[in-house]
């Protein structure tokens, strides 16, 4: 040790500089884009984009959908995250590899997957129609896509929370009188609580970002399924368009953020509160 | 052989309504087989060395683990009857669970911790009782502070009145003082015996301190590979260490009078 660091004190030193400088030109290629969308927008036209009917329904648009993709979400995946991770049963790593498929699938892919299977002509396709249920060109079938999008984000991370749970805790709260249903909402879902929310707002986002699945599925059907990123590449095409799609890239910029941020102070909290025992 | 003279036993006593438990079961490298009762809110220590399965009787007896074969029962209800087909959850055992590691919920702070077994009340009744119970163990001042925050012993305290207050008709308690040491541990045993008097349920303790067994339960019954090697010294069939853990024990006088 002490040889290396007295014959190499100069490349160490340089090696320091060197990841410095690396560190800088990543930042900066990280945050140009982010910086210039800002630059790039004046008060004004922002302004005015943003009270133009068609944005303001794309943003809602988005809005809703991904709340709703998140409601059913959060109740279907909660509990099947805790299932899995709380049952060994043959195929379960199988079935772990499945739930993450989404996450590799081109969003394209899932979008014509999601026709095959849903679509007028798909798998179910009839059988869904029989019974009423719509979803391309319907804003339902944009929630779907988000669903199948979104899914794998959450369902990694809650599978994970609930499974590094100490067993004994859930133990405990049984004998204290809680019953399997009682424990879940008591203990480990509060328990959990942090690698559940990482996991609901890194599927928020992504469901908030969606285009390809979106597009293929549901269709670009204005104040229907035009949802946000839609709308962006909407009016990007259109030659007058580019400041409103810079106000709209500007907004769901600022919605991912403060879904980031809110996730990182959640998980500072708990780093204190939940250390040990 | 002890087994016989202990199981002889169990049925004098078994007739008093105390806790009475049959286990016969597999484990990974020997079978469990025991037989156990108390009179009413009689208390029994189980000791022996590590991993001679007196944790898996308390895991069996609380429903955390699912004997082979056996029967288990508490003041005249059977919680367990495998010929019968019977066999309770934890939730349905009414217990006082105490295990090795404190495992009090981290998102609870200790008064929250203490109310989450209390059975009965409002949510403010609930939280009074847990108060009391807190200030019974000395830590009435630590109501509002979360596990993370708490030393090893205080989470063990905070987890044995956690245990006491939810008025169970059974306690198990595994190691209730590992982790105390001197005046702590001298109080926290003075505050457990007096509230286990209190409380007036059958005890099945398990630990590794004479001292700890004497004060805290009537009988003592030793454990190895998953047997009752003795409840009264057998110096023929044991070692002399053995013996002699078992006089210190029971000790001269206070085994007889409370039997």
């Amino acid at each position: 040790m002490s040889t290396l660091a007295s014959l190499r004190p100069g490349r160490q030193h340089l090696f320091g500089i060197a990841a410095f400088l690396a560190t800088l030109v990543a930042l900066a290629f990280l945050l140009l884009p982010l910086v210039a969308l800002f630059t790039n927008t004046d008060p004004a036209t922002f302004i005015d984009s943003l009270s133009k009917p068609a944005n303001q329904e794309a943003l809602l648009l988005s809005l809703k959908t991904s709340a709703m993709a998140m409601a059913i979400l959060l109740l279907l995946g909660t509990p099947a995250a805790y299932f899995l991770a709380m049952k060994s049963f043959r195929g379960r790593s199988a079935v772990l590899t499945l739930i993450e498929l989404p996450l590799v699938m081109p969003p394209t892919v899932a979008g014509i997957a999601l026709l095959a299977a849903f679509g007028p002509s798909g798998l179910l396709g009839p059988t869904l129609e029989r019974f009423g249920v719509e979803l391309v060109f319907q804003t339902a079938g944009v929630v779907v896509a988000l669903v199948f999008v979104a899914s794998p984000f959450y369902l990694r991370q809650a599978v994970a929370s609930f499974a590094a749970i100490d067993r004994g805790l859930l133990d405990t709260s049984r004998t204290l009188g809680s019953g399997p249903l009682k424990t879940f909402l008591r203990v480990a879902i509060p328990v959990a609580r942090p690698g559940l929310s990482t996991g609901a707002a890194l599927a928020w986002a992504r469901a908030l970002g969606e285009f390809g699945a979106t597009l293929l599925f549901a269709g670009s059907l204005a104040a229907v399924t035009e949802t946000a990123p839609l709308a962006i590449f909407a009016r990007f095409s259109d030659p007058d368009g580019f400041e409103q799609a810079i106000a709209l890239s500007v907004v769901l910029i600022c919605v991912s953020a403060a879904l980031l941020i809110a996730v990182k102070l959640t998980g500072r909290d708990r780093a204190v509160e939940g250390r040990g025992l | 052989m002890s087994a016989v003279a202990g199981s002889r036993q169990t049925t004098d006593e078994g007739s008093g309504r105390g806790l009475a438990v049959r286990l016969r079961s597999p484990l990974r490298d020997f079978d469990l087989e025991v037989e156990l009762s108390t009179r009413p809110a009689g208390r029994l220590a189980l000791v022996g060395p590590s991993g001679a399965g007196k944790s898996t009787v308390l895991r069996m007896v609380a429903g955390l683990a699912r004997p082979e074969d056996g029967l288990i029962e508490v003041a005249g209800q059977t919680l367990f009857d495998s010929s019968a087909g019977i066999d309770l959850p934890p939730e349905r055992r009414q217990l006082g669970f105490v295990p090795q590691n404190a495992t009090l919920f981290p998102h609870l702070d200790a008064a929250a911790n203490v109310a989450f077994g209390v059975r009965y009340g409002r949510s403010s009744a609930r939280r009074r009782q847990a108060m009391e119970m807190l200030d019974r163990f000395g830590l009435a001042g630590m109501a509002r502070v979360h596990p993370a925050q708490m030393s090893g012993g205080e989470a063990k305290r905070v987890s044995l009145a956690r245990a006491l207050a939810a008025e169970p008709s059974l306690f198990l308690l595994d190691e209730p003082l590992s982790g105390l040491d001197g005046d702590t541990r001298e109080q926290v045993l003075a505050t457990l015996a007096s509230a286990l008097d209190d409380a007036a349920a059958p005890v099945l303790l398990v630990t590794h301190s004479p001292d700890e067994a004497e004060r805290l339960a009537q009988r003592t019954v030793r454990i190895e590979k998953g047997r009752m090697a003795s409840r009264i010294s057998q110096p023929s069939g044991e070692t002399n260490g053995t013996a002699a853990f078992d006089r210190q024990l029971r000790g001269p006088s206070r085994s007889g009078s409370i039997e």
